[in-house]
């Protein structure tokens, strides 16, 4: 919380209050607009720009009544914006009804503090609740949670904490000794009422009996203060799938009839997804299929029993931690010792599969749960892991279906790795992985998948992010990496570079495998065409034309352009002298998507240039971006009366040149 | 470190005024402000700021293009941005996000927190005056 001094406070509310007075005039002139804009409305004779002024009206209304302390005043006018948003004829009696609450807030005069950032109501997206007393801590949160495409909502005490539980959040991030005493009461009941809620503490306090309270209230995880926003939302990315994906896979293999029954009937309407398999000899192909939460086997089964497939799982990489509940004619102390030296989890005698299998199953998911956080992170690197980041990147999926957002798939691998280990050896090698990782996590937001696929290869799995964009934001990355060393080992920096290729779904691929596969073609293609590039999968211009050809003769200039272009994979062609470049244009039909060409060359005028590729009908396919000294607007005029497509002011910003390229070339 | 400047880009006269005080009172860093997003590139781009404040709701040249104006400019596209706006719902914030901003500030903002909301977002450790 601020430390600042109470007398800056006071001075602070002191000025607030006089900037009131100015400023209520103000409120006042757009409360009667907004009035004769309602009785408009009303009379039918609202014009569209009419409307769209009220929209301004209601927003600015919106935006600053809260400042100065008329949280309900603020509300009723976003209520009024949305409502104008929403639609063209909007309910005229509606409108005058808020346009009244907005006044009548007013006119109680304002409520110190004032409320900040409070983020009003949308039905049909689930909700995120925030109850911390830090503003701040809550807007960084709603940021990095942005692409799970929650509703946040902000309380700051009791009261509004019992309206937002009202509205059956999925997900929480509470202070349970914000306001206290009510709180923890009040957390008691909501997730009694909806035990699947996500619900984390965030608190400064850390006694055990602090944990212990929290946890019969409900809360899943404990988090003390401080805690950085992204890790908290990295945290409830993790308690999220359980609550937006469908309920638990259960995969059940027994082939005699009788068991599947019973299994079927006693689990029929206990919420799982009941895969079924009469088959040993099935299980790969069923568990590929149904990928289970927990595998139930019979022990007593022909050719292949319950305890070898038991054995079989468990030495299996990617199955080896699900659960598995073993079942038994009888239990007798023989076949117990021999499933749980499988490596069963459980066993349960088949006469008790009615009364107590799905209560046995949920107990057990529930503490593979538990276990499971620490085998979902990779322990060199901290990020997650290739098993983890399956599930995580097909949740992104299934949510990028429902909202009809990109997502982008990125496999990168660390240029010359092997390098590393051998020249500093593997301590040094392992180093340069957790600090990539670290730098990874840094260029990506915490609901963004990070993991280590294996060895040196990472994937990064991005939504609501196309191709381009995520080849751009590796790209900077790659520039970041030209400067800063990855580590330092016995006072030597250590620099690193990596080849990537991006996969979007579902241009590029439909299932996370067909989308792996793309990536790593186009990560092939960028190691081939020279490594520190990513390269986006798909991009279909042919080997032998470039997408961009730079006439430029200043060496300094020219790799301002060389580098973030084939940092981000395009294919550039620089000729060594003027003369070569035109003959290549004209003599060999080299047609560059783009051509940028520097004004300021050695012995030629750029302009003259210029008009030559125009007398020559080279600009129908080829695009020119010019390149020109900041001040010179006349040459900027000349270059588009000659039809240049842009131009780019020296000294040359990467982000200005990788935007106008982008568009030159879209 | 304390000496920082910030350069708050917003047209309403009052929602600007209790930002400026806040932050000047609260923070102690040098506050310049700006009415328009025209205005307030010019004044980026004389007083290179540490940090823009900018509204996203401004008549003639709304924020999302005052900050592609300042991203096209080597001079001034290095300077962190971060939006003011009363848009709330998580997809319009998302798309204000993905416009490459360093972060969004919701309005009505707090006065008392907002300098606390910006350090945190910048990562900014200096001392309160």
């Amino acid at each position: 919380m601020s430390p600042a001094k109470p007398d800056a406070r006071a001075a602070l509310q002191a000025g607030i209050r006089r900037i009131w007075e100015n400023a209520r005039g103000v409120v006042s002139a757009r409360l009667d607009v907004l009035d004769q804009l309602a009785q408009a409305r009303a009379e039918n004779s609202l014009t569209p720009e009419q409307h769209q002024t009220a929209e301004r009206e209601a927003h600015k209304l919106a935006g600053a009544l809260g400042t100065f302390g008329f949280a309900a005043g603020s509300l009723a006018a976003r209520e009024l914006e949305q409502h104008l948003t929403a639609s063209q004829s909007a309910d005229a009696t509606r409108w005058s009804e808020l346009l009244r609450a907005i006044r009548s807030d007013l006119e109680r005069g304002p409520t110190e503090p004032p409320d900040g950032g409070h983020i009003s109501v949308r039905a049909n997206r689930p909700v995120l609740l925030v109850h911390q007393p830090d503003a701040s801590f809550a807007e960084a949160l709603a940021f990095d949670t942005e692409p799970l495409g929650l509703e946040v909502l902000i309380s700051r005490n009791v009261h509004e904490l019992r309206l937002a539980l009202a509205r059956d959040p999925a997900a929480a991030v509470i202070d349970p000794w914000l306001d206290a005493p009510d709180t923890l009461g009040l957390l008691r009941d909501f997730t009694a009422r909806k035990p699947d809620a996500a619900v984390i503490a965030l608190t400064d306090r850390d006694q055990l009996r602090d944990r212990v309270a929290a946890a019969r209230s409900g809360v899943r995880a404990f988090l003390s203060r401080p805690q950085a926003a992204r890790d908290v939302a990295a945290q409830l990315y993790e308690l999220m799938p359980g609550i937006a994906a469908q309920p638990p896979s259960v995969l059940v293999i027994a082939n005699d009839a009788s068991v599947r029954t019973a299994v079927a009937d006693a689990m029929g309407e206990a919420g799982f997804r009941l895969t079924v398999v009469d088959d040993a000899l099935k299980l790969w192909d069923a568990i590929a299929e149904a990928r289970p939460d927990l595998l139930v086997l019979d022990a007593d089964t022909r050719d292949i029993s319950g305890v070898e497939l038991c054995g079989v799982i468990r030495s299996d990489l990617r199955w080896r931690g699900v659960p598995v509940l073993v079942l038994t004619a009888s239990a007798d102390a023989e076949v117990m010792r021999d499933v749980f030296a499988a490596g069963a989890d459980d066993v349960l005698e088949k006469s008790a599969i009615r009364d107590a299998l799905s209560r046995r199953i949920r107990q057990r998911l529930h503490r593979s749960e538990l276990t499971r956080s620490q085998a979902d992170t990779d322990f060199l690197t901290g990020v997650a892991t290739r098993r983890r980041s399956e599930e995580a990147i097909g949740y992104l999926m299934s949510l990028a279906v429902r909202s009809k957002q990109p997502v982008s798939v990125a496999l990168l691998d660390i240029d010359r790795f092997q390098r590393i280990n051998h020249e500093y050896g593997h301590a040094a090698g392992d180093l340069c992985l957790r600090r990539f990782a670290g730098m990874l996590r840094q260029t990506f937001r915490g609901v963004d998948v990070i993991a280590r696929w294996n060895g040196e290869e990472f994937v990064v799995g991005l939504y609501g992010m196309a191709a381009m964009d995520a080849v751009n934001r590796l790209g900077d990355l790659l520039d970041r990496l030209a400067t800063v060393p990855v580590a330092t080992v016995a006072g030597t920096a250590i620099h690193v570079t990596f080849s990537g290729g991006v996969a979007q779904y579902p241009q590029d691929g439909q299932s996370l495998d067909q989308l792996i596969r793309a990536g790593d073609q186009a990560l092939d293609r960028a190691k081939h065409e020279g490594r520190a590039r990513v390269i986006p999968a798909g991009r279909t211009r042919t080997a032998d034309q470039p997408d961009v050809m730079v006439i430029a003769d200043d060496e300094s200039v020219a790799q301002q352009i060389l580098q973030p272009l084939e940092t981000r994979g395009y294919r550039v062609q620089r000729p060594g002298d003027v003369k070569a470049a035109l003959r290549s244009l004209t003599e060999h039909s080299l047609r560059p998507g783009l051509i940028i060409l520097d004004a300021d060359l050695r012995g030629h005028d750029g302009m003259a240039i210029l008009r030559r590729l125009r007398q020559g009908n080279l600009l129908t396919d080829t695009r020119v971006i010019m390149l020109i000294q900041a001040a010179a607007e006349p040459k900027v005029l000349e270059s588009l009366e000659l039809d240049a497509f842009d131009h780019i002011s020296k000294p040359i910003a990467t982000s200005v040149l990788m935007q106008r390229v982008r568009r030159a070339l879209a | 470190m304390a000496n920082r400047t910030v350069l708050i880009i917003e047209d309403e006269d009052s929602v600007r005024e209790v930002a400026q005080m806040s932050l000047e009172l609260m923070s102690g860093w040098t506050v310049l402000t700006a009415a328009s997003g025209g205005d307030g590139i010019a004044k980026a781009l004389t007083s290179q700021p540490d940090l823009i404040l900018l509204d996203v709701m401004m008549p003639e040249m709304d924020g999302p293009t005052t900050y592609r104006h300042l991203q096209d400019d080597a001079r001034t596209s290095r300077i962190p941005v971060i939006l003011l706006t009363a848009k709330s719902h998580a997809s319009e914030r998302a798309q204000l996000a993905s416009l490459g901003v360093t972060g969004i500030i919701t309005k009505p903002f707090d006065p008392v927190q907002l300098a606390d909301q910006i350090r945190q977002i910048l990562s900014w450790t200096d001392p309160v005056e």
